[in-house]
């Protein structure tokens, strides 16, 4: 099995990237109106805005950036850096407060 | 097709060619942790600093974002493109492929000029970068940002400006692959910008 990069990419996926982009705009819209409106109180306003931007980051990482069907490698080495980050702008944001 | 295109044919590479050009994509992925846990030190600075601006602008008062949202959509449509590219990398269809990245680094151009008219007038409003630890942390999180985006273009450009010396040919389709790895990594890291920066700025009482 080969695990060329290039290959990863089906036969016709243009439909499929469309579909994939589709939900990444409609989020960034539905996150600008909501923060623009003010219909959500301010701690309800931060979860959506988290939890859109992290759907958002789930599709770029693992359908654009084809994480899903690579290696489990790529995964893990790209896994280790997000776990790594979390620590330090946790840390980073604790200290720097106190 | 012109004459240094050359059909991509994977049966045409060796195991080991293969195997070296899925490890420089590996080194690559390693790379992005690493530029993963580098924002997350500029990101936890500024949540922390963000409060701090000494009488000056605040994000709640400063930040425009019809004009940030219009980024967003800009870097978003770029990734559709980028990924158009390899779509056409992949079919063996060269001409294509550099039409999209061509599109994907104009899409880029656009967003630094929206960047340096959001800074400029930033800069006028009285932020300036030592203004205060907000302003300080805001330049330097969403300027280093932007330097990765004028050096995903200027990958993206040097790429086209290769493939018209070289062209494009199995054995080298890993750079136009990690360099779309880059540009989807840079896109990753504005939209966590936008929301943390400028949507969760525009509310935050400070």
């Amino acid at each position: 099995m080969s695990h060329n990069p290039p290959e990863y990419i089906p036969r016709g996926a243009a439909r499929r990237y469309l579909l994939y982009f589709t939900p990444m705009v409609i989020l960034t819209l539905i996150a600008f109106a909501l923060t623009m409106t003010g219909v959500l109180s301010i701690m309800e306003l931060v979860i959506a805005l988290l939890v859109m931007a992290a759907i958002q980051f789930y599709l770029q990482v693992y359908l654009f950036m084809h994480l899903n069907i690579g290696r489990r490698a790529y995964l893990m080495a790209f896994g280790a850096g997000v776990l790594a980050a979390l620590a330090i702008a946790l840390a980073l944001f604790f200290l720097l407060k106190v | 097709m012109s004459t240094k295109e050359v059909e991509l044919t994977h049966d045409e590479q060796t195991p080991e060619e293969r195997q070296a050009q899925s490890n420089r994509v590996l080194g690559f992925w390693i790379f992005l942790g690493g530029e993963c846990a580098f924002f997350a030190a500029l990101f936890g600075t500024y949540i922390s600093l963000a409060s701090n601006t000494l009488g000056g602008p605040s994000p709640s008062t400063l930040f425009d974002l019809p004009l940030t949202g219009v980024m967003t959509l800009l870097l978003l449509t770029s990734s559709l493109t980028m990924v158009y590219a390899f779509m056409q990398m992949e079919r063996g269809n060269f001409a294509s492929m550099k039409l999209w990245i061509w599109v994907t680094a104009l899409l880029g151009l656009f967003f630094l000029e929206f960047q340096a008219y959001e800074f400029t007038n930033y800069w006028n409003s009285g932020l300036h970068f030592s203004t205060s630890a907000f302003g300080s942390a805001f330049y330097t999180l969403v300027g280093f940002h932007g330097l990765h985006v004028a050096f995903g273009v200027f990958w993206l450009l040097s790429l086209l400006t290769f493939s018209l010396k070289d062209g494009i040919t199995p054995a080298n389709t890993s750079k136009v692959w990690i360099a779309g790895l880059y540009w989807h990594f840079v896109d990753v890291v504005w939209v966590v910008i936008f929301t943390v920066v400028y949507l969760i700025g525009k509310v935050s009482i400070h």
